[in-house]
């Protein structure tokens, strides 16, 4: 078990510099996600904790020890492939035995690590076999064995649940995130899927174009995400958009978009006229509300998803998703008003992006 | 490996309908067509040749020609030559091909120039292969022996292709030299369809470059070994023009492989059901080497 400081590390290939400074802290234990759209360099990044690629610049530390020169054999740290890369013409066992063997380990006990990793993820009745006679998601687990019976100080996952259907993949998530819980070994995972980093991580870290955007929980980066970038990508539906300048009207302040006027709640020192982004997730808009506070729109599509309902709507200023529980009554063509829960607003600077101060 | 799934009624998983499985082999009959000409007709030709049943003077079934060969010291002596010459010929394009295309998968510089040079002794005709080599190896004027003779290797010029053994020890260079190139196209295209995350995952167990070698590169590597090893054996049990060409068998029949002798005995000599049942019995020993390849294709492994 150990911690892993990632400090002002930058990657070029060639010239082209494709990570651009990033810092991340990881303590003992956690369970790190590293999410972001694809290219934006996870994959790089955690290569270069696994020893893969070379780090061009700044420094990565694991359990203290700076390992920018430490070869990837000698970081003592497990990895697991999206396409899984088990050896084709070793059985399970073998597959799972191979690092214990190449250490010299004895063989009884190998053996015990072997059955015991074995049992935890389901694969006793399969060692025998070889791995093209298994499904992907058995090929999945036989690569997190092959993981787990290292005991290494911190493993690795990059993208390994993408090559599984939708339902195995939800099931495996559940399975790596107990794994997590009960081995309780630092872990970075990659995926470019908000929804695995949201329900996985202990705390997530979103990256784009090289650049890491925040770090924080789930739940802190959903509700105060730093820029529009991170609120954009977080969420599913993702958040509405909606560009303006601040307006005040008598005591309220609104955000005045072309044909259309956003409510806000009471917020303090926003200058009138200030070009922003005003943002308003999906579930947060609801059918009914103070009066005068709402986004009148015409419903386009109506979607259901049979535990909730997705309203696809036009505004002047460009379409927005509403999200219910239950099934109102909506059909496209109906003029609908919609009332954002002001104290989930959010606005950022139109220029850069960067959130704005907070609703009181 | 893909799956075929049923839909409707369309099936393209080889259970089709009767009448659907007409219509393939109506596609292939062209094709098949060629082949039973081109390559069909003069198997049987020779075939019924070797038994005397054909384009002889007094047809009539035969086993004469299998019996004379027996007792054959030529034919004996070609046979053990062509053993000896396709046993070092491949092993050295094995390892040679190996190497080579080890050296072409890494990262180089200049990667497709080393390519093409590589693959230049491939290009050449096997007899202006050997025509190149017999001038190279000649007493006088020769490469081999200036080279010799300038770093004082040897006081007088060798005789290669002039003495018995040496003959046959220059064909055997020569020819692997001119068919490695095959061997190292099938194994480097091997060696490029290894994931690149089996060497990293193999890096992350603990594995050093020999390791990788060894549990990563060599299984990978099997079917390809396999099927160059049968390809080629095939292929140098064939060679014809080189060893015509550079020696011609000689001197006397020391370097003398089975094609060079049945084309003597059939063109030369005109010994035509002699000549036919070596032919066959070159073929036959052919097709059950080849046994393993067609296996491995019919399991669709390659
Ligand atoms: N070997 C390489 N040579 C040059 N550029 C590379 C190399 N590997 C990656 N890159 C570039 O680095 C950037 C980051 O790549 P990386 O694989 O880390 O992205 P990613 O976030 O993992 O994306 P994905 O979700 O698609 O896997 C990309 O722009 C990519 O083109
Ligand atoms: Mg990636």
């Amino acid at each position: 078990m150990a911690t892993v400081e990632i400090r002002s590390v930058r990657k070029a290939y060639d010239d082209h510099e494709v990570i651009h400074g990033v810092d991340v802290l990881i303590p003992d234990r956690e369970f790190v996600v590293l999410v972001g759209p694809s290219g934006c360099g996870k994959s790089t990044l955690l290569r270069m904790i696994a020893g893969l690629e070379e780090i061009t610049s700044g420094e990565i530390a694991i359990d203290g020890r700076v390992v920018n020169e430490v070869r990837a054999k000698e970081r003592d740290i497990a990895m697991v492939f999206q396409n899984y890369a088990l050896y084709p013409h070793m059985n399970v066992y073998k597959n799972m035995a191979f690092s214990l063997r190449l250490k010299g380990m004895p063989q009884a006990e190998i053996d015990e690590r072997v059955r015991q990793a074995a049992k935890i993820l389901n694969l006793s009745e399969l060692l025998e076999r070889q791995p093209r006679q298994l499904s992907g998601g058995q090929r999945q687990r036989v690569a997190m064995g092959r993981a787990i019976v290292r005991n290494p100080k911190v493993f690795l996952f990059d993208e390994p649940l993408s090559n599984l259907d939708a339902k195995l993949r939800v099931a495996m998530r559940t399975e790596i995130k107990d794994l997590h819980l009960r081995l309780g070994a630092t872990t970075v995972y990659v995926t470019h899927d908000q929804l695995e980093a949201m329900t996985m991580a202990d705390r997530i870290v979103v990256m784009s174009e090289g650049n890491v955007e925040q770090i924080g929980s789930p739940l802190d980066l959903y509700d105060r995400p730093d820029n529009i970038f991170v609120a954009g990508f977080l969420g599913s539906p993702a958040m509405n958009f909606f560009k303006g300048v601040v307006g005040r009207d008598g005591k309220t302040t609104h955000v005045e978009a072309p044909g259309l006027r956003l409510p806000l709640p009471d917020w303090p020192d926003l200058d009138i006229g200030r070009p922003v982004t005003y943002g308003v997730r999906p579930e947060d808009l609801e059918l009914s509300g103070a009066p005068g506070c709402n986004i009148s729109c015409r419903v386009v599509v109506v979607e259901g998803t049979g535990s909730g309902t997705l309203i696809v709507a036009q505004t002047p200023a460009g379409n927005l998703t509403a999200a219910f529980e239950g099934r109102p009554k909506a059909k496209p063509g109906d003029t609908l008003a919609l009332y954002p829960t002001l104290d989930h607003v959010h606005l950022f600077d139109a220029a850069d992006g960067k959130r704005l101060g907070a609703p009181t | 490996m893909t799956k075929t799934h049923d839909i409707g009624d369309v099936s393209n998983d080889g259970t089709g309908t009767m009448r659907d499985n007409y219509k393939g082999y109506l596609f292939i009959l062209p094709a098949l067509l060629m082949l039973v000409v081109i390559l069909g007709f003069p198997a049987l030709a020779a075939f019924l040749q070797s038994f005397n049943l054909m384009w002889v003077a007094k047809p009539g079934f035969s086993l004469g020609a299998y019996r004379a060969l027996v007792d054959d010291a030529e034919f004996l002596h070609s046979l053990f030559n062509t053993v000896v010459f396709v046993v070092v010929v491949v092993s050295s394009h094995l390892v040679v091909g190996l190497s080579i295309a080890l050296l072409l998968n890494m990262d180089i510089k200049f990667k497709w120039m080393w390519r093409v040079v590589a693959i230049l002794p491939w290009t050449m005709p096997d007899v202006i292969g050997g025509l190149v080599w017999r001038f190279m190896f000649d007493t006088l004027p020769g490469i081999v022996n200036s080279v010799l003779l300038r770093t004082h290797l040897t006081t007088e010029p060798v005789d290669w292709l002039g003495q018995p053994g040496l003959a046959f020890f220059a064909v055997i260079l020569a020819e692997s030299w001119r068919g490695y190139p095959y061997v190292m196209l099938i194994l480097l295209a091997g060696l490029q369809s290894i994931p690149r995350q089996q060497y990293e995952a193999a890096e992350l167990d603990g594995c050093s470059a020999l390791q990788k070698f060894m549990y990563v590169t060599m299984p990978n590597l099997k079917h390809m070994f396999i099927i160059s090893l049968v390809l080629d054996t095939v292929w140098e049990s064939r060679l014809f023009g080189m060893v015509y060409s550079m020696t011609g068998g000689g001197p006397g029949y020391s370097s003398q492989i089975l094609t060079l002798l049945s084309y003597k005995q059939y063109f030369q000599f005109f010994n035509v059901s002699y000549g036919a049942a070596m032919a066959v019995v070159l073929a036959t020993v052919l097709f059950f080497i080849s046994l393993p390849y067609l296996r491995l294709s019919m399991r669709q492994q390659i």
